[in-house]
């Protein structure tokens, strides 16, 4: 290059930077401000980079996909002679639809981001220039084509500088981009609605979240745009029902934009070109509907009556098998103990009364954690049969229970007839009551151990409607409940038993040992919910409390004396509650860490935390962490697809990268917060922070292993 | 004087062509959708004159329909000067008289693009827009038997006994909002009507058509 050419060439770029701003210009083409945007703001020879058309619309405007639907027109750009590059086409994120009476428009409010990628040419030097006129057609009730001249100048240098002000808008427009189709794809045009058939498991895992919606949005007119896609769905994939606009449908292939969206608007889309071809297998199998209190696509999957009845069946069977459960076992010793005191005393009629408030207790108890069940669900929680024993004040409080009862079967005190007189004293009329409190006591511990034993029972808490998994839950109780109900009924066991004596006090007392070892039992879970430090603030209420005991037992009658014993105990008492309370309190997150290390941490290396973050890249190692939440479908999408897929999970190992989870499932304000540093209020978002030290990287919503792996080689940033 | 009568004219039509269109929704819904190849949907309508207009009326002539809305960019890309897309087309088509032209305006009253009788014959007479008539479809009666969806949506009726329906949709081949496109585009109803001449069905019959939404009453 000549001395002469090189000097012009210079000065004519110093003569452009003069007329185009090197930072985009945005521009009110009136009822929307329009810019192109860069993601670098210098790029190096040879580079690809990605700018974008940019499009920031006045509230209820709003512009047009690239298939506009029944009316509108999709933006563009007309490039013209001042750009030196060949700007590639627009990447365009999913649309919304909107509905407009009769008809059907889909497009984008507030913010559009369109990218296209631009190669810099390799002998490049001074600046590529991005200069065009944006045309775009933008409506509330009317439309306005409007139009603004945009121009972009970047510098082209020896290194790339990425642009950290438009990362968002990238970021953003990159997380609605959709996703390559990877599975098998068919349109079936041979009944009255068309059947667009599509099988892949990443779709398929995206179904098992909360769903909104589920629409198709095709290239052309081929269907009518506001027609109703009835969804149906399978093992492999779902199919949607099409209709055809008269006049427009062809026997070619279908091509287009499938998104699912869930309850919180976190949306997925596939980019879908489908063959002629017959319905897949595993595609059509049940009607997928988007009910208020449904969730995924096993909600719609309404059981037929002889599931429904085999469900039940084994759920009587399960609850039967409880009775032998350790976690139950031990609880019927406080049951057994009535009943034997009672046929021992021959009272035939008043152990068949306790056998039935027993069974009424346990129903009770189940219904209502039925209830409970699917009140968490409704509210985004999903919960399993023990989540009544996952929260630390419970389990204390049961355990202490446990303790004073046993003690109470010792003989250290009797509580007379109040409620947790359980079968101690036998002519009293709390006897119904306490037998009652059995059964709930009973069924609520119990519960907890349910899970396991009944595999295909507890997957309908998260599937079915709220009036089946309360009948589930009602035939639990009566599987638990009825074999010591029926027991109670029987006339045999009265003549059966010795005469009431000296052995029946003994009984009891030997009863009472089961019964501390249950109080072992819950503190040990508790020590796994909320640490050791739970176990000694239990035991130290326990201490309390029987000290308030003693104090109630040992008053002297009347007086003042009497008085100061009963304040002294009710002090006691809240002091005891107070101990119990506090470790569930600050044991919270302690609780929800073990939880998640059972669960949902399965796979990955740990934890997060900014500790461990700190800890790991001290000992200079990579870091990758999947901030995600089991509601939240993009995450399992890509779980799914991505990152427990063996290539990912070996470039991790390779790269000695610290894989770890930030569970959002459960709201926690360490995750908020950290998720809100990198600018977001929600999941997913992936962020690498690289081995030498650099910068963290925030990495697209939606993933893909080659990703992955390229951000995990990719040089540092300079 | 004059113009009071035609006012009264015009208030008498509308409320028989509402009386009629009841009637007739009630009694017939034999031609409820527009399909091409099949007997077009009547209607009932006034135009500015106040004359209350059928499709049976215009029996033995071909009939051409057009949605309009003046303030739709896309209207006022084909009425523009210096093309003039539209009013040619109406002149030349209609020049023959066999042929008929119905400009549709369907916009509800507060609506962008409705117009009182006066207003839409100003405005024809503005543009020198040269239809058989301005049909005023307010209430979206006659828009929606006809499935229109945008303005311009166009229509060609042949001149049949059983009024068959040969055309829905675009004006022409391009999908813009852009004068300049006109010149490059093909226009589906003067290709319709010439292969109608020649004794053939439009090709195409069926096009998705582009505009603005049809301004109708929610």
């Amino acid at each position: 290059m000549s001395v002469a050419l090189r000097v012009f060439l210079i000065g004519f770029a110093a003569l452009l930077s003069a007329m185009i701003p090197a930072k985009a210009q945005p521009v009110d083409g009136g009822h929307a401000v329009v810019e192109i945007i860069s993601d670098h703001e210098q790029a190096t020879p040879g580079q690809t980079f990605r700018g974008a058309l940019k499009l920031t619309i006045d509230e209820k405007w709003h512009v047009y996909w690239r298939n506009p639907g029944d009316s509108g027109l999709p933006p563009e750009i007309l490039w013209d002679d001042l750009t030196n590059v060949e700007p590639g086409e627009f990447a365009w994120p999913a649309p919304n639809p909107q509905p407009l009476e009769t008809l059907m428009n889909y497009g984008y409010e507030d913010k559009l981001v369109l990218p296209f990628a631009v190669t810099v040419p390799s002998e490049a030097g001074g600046s590529v220039i991005l200069s065009g006129l944006a045309q775009y057609l933008i409506c509330k009730d009317i439309c306005i084509p409007e139009e603004a001249q945009v121009a972009l100048m970047l510098p082209v240098g020896d290194v790339a500088i990425p642009n950290t002000v438009t990362a968002i808008d990238f970021a953003e427009a990159d997380s609605q981009i959709p996703m390559t189709f990877a599975g098998e794809a068919t349109i079936d045009r041979s009944g009255e609605q068309w059947q667009l058939s599509l099988a892949d498991p990443a779709l398929r895992a995206g179904l098992d979240a909360d769903l909104k919606s589920i629409r198709f949005f095709p290239n052309d007119h081929q269907i009518l745009h506001p027609a109703e896609q009835p969804i149906a769905f399978g093992d492999s994939g779902l199919t949607m029902s099409l209709t055809e606009a008269p006049g427009l449908g062809t026997d070619g292939e279908l091509s287009g934009v499938v998104v699912l969206e869930d309850v919180d608007a976190n949306r997925v889309a596939f980019e879908v070109s489908a063959q002629p071809g017959a319905v897949l297998a595993g595609t059509a199998d049940s009607p997928l509907s988007f009910g208020t209190s449904s969730s995924g696509a096993g909600s719609a999957a309404q059981l037929g009556l002889t599931a429904l009845l085999g469900v039940l069946a084994s759920a009587f069977i399960g609850g039967a098998i409880l009775n032998l459960m350790p976690c139950v076992f031990p609880v019927l010793f406080i049951k057994a103990n009535s009943l034997t005191q009672l046929a021992a005393a021959g009272d035939g009629p008043e152990l068949r009364r306790h056998g039935l408030f027993y069974l009424v207790g346990v129903l009770v108890c189940f219904v209502g954690l039925g209830v409970i069940v699917a009140m968490l669900r409704a509210a985004g929680d999903q919960v399993g049969l023990g989540f009544q024993l996952q929260y630390p004040p419970v389990v204390a409080s049961l355990a202490l229970l446990l303790f004073v009862m046993g003690l109470s079967m010792m003989g250290m005190f009797e509580f007379g007839s109040s409620l947790m007189g359980v079968g101690n004293n036998l002519a009293s009329k709390g006897g119904g009551q306490g037998a009652f409190f059995t059964g709930v006591l009973a069924a609520f511990v119990g519960g907890a151990c349910v899970g396991p034993f009944l595999g295909s029972v507890s997957g309908v808490l998260v599937t079915q409607p709220v009036h089946i998994i309360l009948l589930v839950f009602f035939t639990l109780g009566l599987g638990l409940g009825l074999p010591f109900a029926l027991l109670s009924m029987t006339p045999q066991l009265v003549s059966a038993l010795p005469k009431p004596g000296a052995w029946m006090e003994r009984l009891k007392q030997f009863f009472a040992f089961p019964i501390f070892l249950t109080a072992l039992w819950l503190l040990w879970v508790l020590g796994g919910l909320a640490g050791s430090n739970a176990i000694v603030m239990t035991a130290l209420a326990a201490t309390v409390l029987v000290f308030a005991i003693w104090l109630v037992q040992s008053a002297p009658e009347g007086g003042l004396g009497r008085l100061l014993s009963r304040l002294g105990a009710g002090a006691a008492a809240l002091i005891a509650a107070v101990l119990i309370i506090v470790p569930g309190m600050t044991g919270g997150t302690a609780a929800s860490s073990s939880a998640s290390e059972v669960s949902t941490s399965a796979g990955y290396d740990g934890d997060w935390s900014t500790a461990r973050v700190a800890q790991s890249r001290e000992e200079g190692r990579a870091v990758f962490i999947d901030f995600t939440a089991r509601w939240c479908v993009t995450c399992q999408v890509n779980k799914r697809t991505t990152l427990f897929t063996d290539r990912v999970q070996a470039a991790f190992e390779e790269n000695n990268v610290d894989f770890l989870v930030a569970d959002w499932t459960r709201k926690d304000n360490e995750i908020a917060d950290e998720l809100a540093r990198f600018g977001r209020a929600g999941v997913p978002l992936y962020v690498f922070y690289p081995a030498d030290g650099g910068e963290p990287r925030v990495l697209p919503q939606i993933l893909t292993p080659e990703l992955v792996i390229k951000a995990l080689d990719d040089d540092p940033v300079v | 004087m004059k113009k009071m009568n035609s006012r009264v004219g015009l208030a008498a039509g509308m409320a028989t062509a509402i009386a009629l269109t009841a009637a007739a929704m009630i009694s017939s819904t034999a031609h409820a959708d527009a399909v091409v190849g099949e007997p077009a949907p009547d209607f009932l309508v006034v135009d500015t004159s106040g004359q209350v207009r059928t499709l049976d009326e215009f029996e033995g002539k071909r009939v051409i329909l057009e949605w309009t809305n003046h303030k739709c960019p896309f209207v006022v890309k084909h009425y523009s000067d210096p093309r003039n897309n539209m009013q040619t087309l109406q002149s030349s088509l209609t020049e023959d008289g066999d042929t008929v032209w119905l400009s549709v305006i369907s916009s509800a009253p507060g609506k962008q693009g409705h117009l009182d009788a006066e207003g839409a014959d100003a405005q024809t007479e503005k543009r020198g827009a040269a239809p058989t008539a301005v049909l005023l479809d307010e209430t979206g009666v006659m828009g929606k038997a006809y499935n229109a969806k945008t303005t311009p949506h166009m229509y060609i009726i042949d001149n049949d006994e059983a009024q068959t329906l040969r055309y829905a949709g675009a004006i022409d081949s391009i999908r813009s909002a852009k004068p300049e496109d006109i010149d490059t585009a093909v226009n589906f109803v003067t290709s319709g009507i010439a292969n109608l001449d020649a004794g053939k069905a439009p090709d195409p019959a069926v096009t998705s058509a582009y505009g603005c939404s049809v301004k109708y009453a929610s």
